[in-house]
């Protein structure tokens, strides 16, 4: 049984593909690690609230292997060479990526790494969740052409709906602390809504 | 004669003014303008205390509020008391008066919105507002939308204009020029990144880190020269420093404070102008511009207080202040600095002040400005 609920190896499908790493500065740990940049700087934003984590690309470091880091051992390495990181960061810089040279083990701390590593799992999963719904060419073109039209006054009702619940959904994760009550609140409201509750119900079914 | 009292320092590389520096050759200009202009690690020029071994006159130091008060050791009231008086002091001094509160989501600007939650009465909280915009929010959403949100309410302050009606209607208050109260954030990569023992080297005795350091931002000769300069101001004044912590503390305490205080004309250069810099002066609050806080500050260089045990525990005492009041872990924690979007510091359009407080710009004033120039070097 895995420890993290929503777990995912970070383990990469492709050996050649760069892999990223969210480092924590004041732990001084990697938190998290993913192949995709888009996951780990949504990440990124959606824990500043939290703290500072930079985007690292650590698979070009010289002591890096493939199977060196993943998501269960990610929080033992840190960087090897730190003026690489910027200390002060705009919250927003996301697209900023820190390559790192060198990877190193890092010493314990006192501050419970394992809730944050629960918190990304968290964050990941239902980000992934609403990813999904892109694959539907009238909420994908929705996505982009009401951008920039911002047709509100005119609804979509289902479009809308999906809208509305991501926005919800990534307040309680922007704002919230605690993984048992947010991650519940989540799933209560997506239950509320009958559509995306049925394509909820069909992922949870498929697993 | 009009004398110029300060000048920006991120126009005293222009061309025009070469040929005075020229006629000056006791001073290294180069390094000067090289630690001064926008490529120096640190930001000021401008010596509050001690001797001033710069090329130019500190004149401005002697105006009312930019200067630093007596080092007194045995100083103890606390940062949480100071707080708390600074409050009751500004409450019972303006009576009638609207506050609006410069709220950046920082840490500084934080203690005083949670200085307001702990001592003001929630009946009396309709008298006062806080301009902010969506970085603000960014910065601390959790205390945004507990504290700020639900009690009080929100002026754009991407739309503040800083004119007479403004002040007028409110006392203005920011959390300037609290940087400098500790120390500012740059140096804490080498402090407090690279190896977290570094803070407490000698930098008389054990330089080399410390030049290293200052050399990746201007080269190694501006960075003897830097050093040498500091260290002969800090051996004119009565204040024991002696670790890598003390030495840019005193940097940004004693060198960049006065940039500080007239900050938030810099920062909105074009609606500023209709107002005289008087004004600002006169009327803007700058909260952490206290003897008291400038005392405390001197006695407390130390863990616990300026900064903690980790990274994350800059401001310390400033962060502990504001934990009583929201309890947030993570910002206790993990809070470090993040440069504002929304605040442009550098002046653009003046290049100095005169003692009448007007200011003269290089394209408009540029005879005025050679004839006045000389005058304004230390010979």
């Amino acid at each position: 049984m895995e420890k993290f609920k929503y777990f995912v190896i970070g383990y990469p499908s492709d050996s050649n593909a760069p892999i990223y790493a969210l480092y924590q500065p004041v732990l001084d740990c990697f938190l998290n690690v993913t192949e995709s940049l888009e996951l780990a700087q949504t990440i990124k934003l959606i824990l500043s609230s939290r703290y500072d984590l930079h985007v690292c690309c650590i698979s070009k470091a010289n002591n890096y292997k493939i199977n060196l880091i993943d998501n269960e051992i990610c929080e033992n390495w840190t960087i090897g060479d730190r003026n690489t990181v910027s200390l002060t960061s705009y919250p927003t810089d996301s697209p900023k990526v820190a390559t790192i040279k060198n990877l190193q083990p890092t010493g314990t701390n006192n501050w419970n790494i394992d809730q944050e590593k629960q918190w990304i799992f968290l964050c990941i999963h239902w980000i992934l969740f609403f990813k999904q719904f892109e694959q539907f060419t009238y909420y994908r073109d929705d996505l982009i052409l009401n951008g920039f039209l911002e047709l509100e006054s005119i609804g979509s009702s289902q479009i809308d709906s999906i809208h509305n619940l991501k926005k919800q959904t990534m307040k309680l994760l922007y704002l919230g602390l605690d993984f048992t009550t947010t991650d519940q609140a989540i799933i209560n409201l997506i239950k509320s809504n009958k559509l995306i509750n049925k394509f909820w119900q069909d992922l949870t079914r498929d697993r | 004669m009009a004398k110029i009292i300060h000048a920006n320092r991120y126009q005293l590389d222009h061309p025009s003014l070469k040929d005075v520096y020229t006629q000056y050759p006791q001073h290294d200009w180069e390094s000067f303008l090289l630690v001064s202009g926008n490529n120096g690690w640190t930001e000021g020029n401008l010596p509050r205390a001690g001797v001033n071994n710069f090329p130019f006159k500190n004149n401005i130091a002697q105006l009312p509020g930019f200067g630093m008060p007596v080092y007194d050791p045995a100083f103890s009231q606390t940062f949480d008391q100071i707080t708390d008086l600074r409050f009751q002091n500004l409450w019972k001094k303006y009576p009638n008066k609207h506050w609006l509160v410069l709220w950046s989501g920082g840490v500084d600007s934080t203690v005083i919105v949670a200085s307001i939650i702990k001592k003001l009465n929630p009946g009396d909280y309709s008298r006062v507002r806080i301009a902010c915009n969506r970085q603000s929010v960014y910065e601390n959403p959790r205390f945004f939308y507990k504290y700020i949100e639900p009690n009080f309410s929100l002026i754009d302050s991407s739309e503040l204009k800083y004119n007479y009606e403004l002040f007028e209607q409110y006392l203005v208050i920011t959390g300037e020029p609290g940087d400098e109260l500790c120390m500012p954030e740059q140096p804490s990569s080498l402090l407090f990144f690279d190896n977290f023992n570094n803070h407490k080297k000698n930098f008389r005795k054990d330089p080399d880190q410390l030049l290293a350091y200052i050399s990746s931002y201007s080269g190694k000769k501006t960075a003897q020269w830097f050093y040498e300069k500091l260290i002969e101001n800090i051996n004119s004044v009565d204040i024991p420093l002696e670790t890598y912590y003390d030495f840019f503390w005193w940097a940004g305490f004693n060198y960049y404070w006065i940039d500080n205080m007239y900050i938030q004309s810099t920062w909105q250069e074009d609606t500023v102008s209709a107002l005289s810099l008087n004004l600002l002066f006169t009327e803007l609050v700058n909260w952490y511009n206290t003897t008291e806080y400038q005392q405390w500050a001197m006695v407390t260089r130390r863990e616990g207080f300026h900064y903690g045990t980790d990274l994350g525990g800059y401001k310390l005492s400033l962060k502990k202040y504001i934990y009583e009041i929201d309890h947030d872990d993570y910002y206790l924690k993990f809070k470090t600095k993040f440069l504002s979007l929304s605040r442009d510091t550098t002046p653009r359009t003046w290049f100095c002040i005169l003692d009448d407080l007007s200011r003269l710009s290089l394209d408009k004033d540029l005879e005025l400005i050679l004839d006045l120039l000389p005058d304004f070097i230390q010979t």
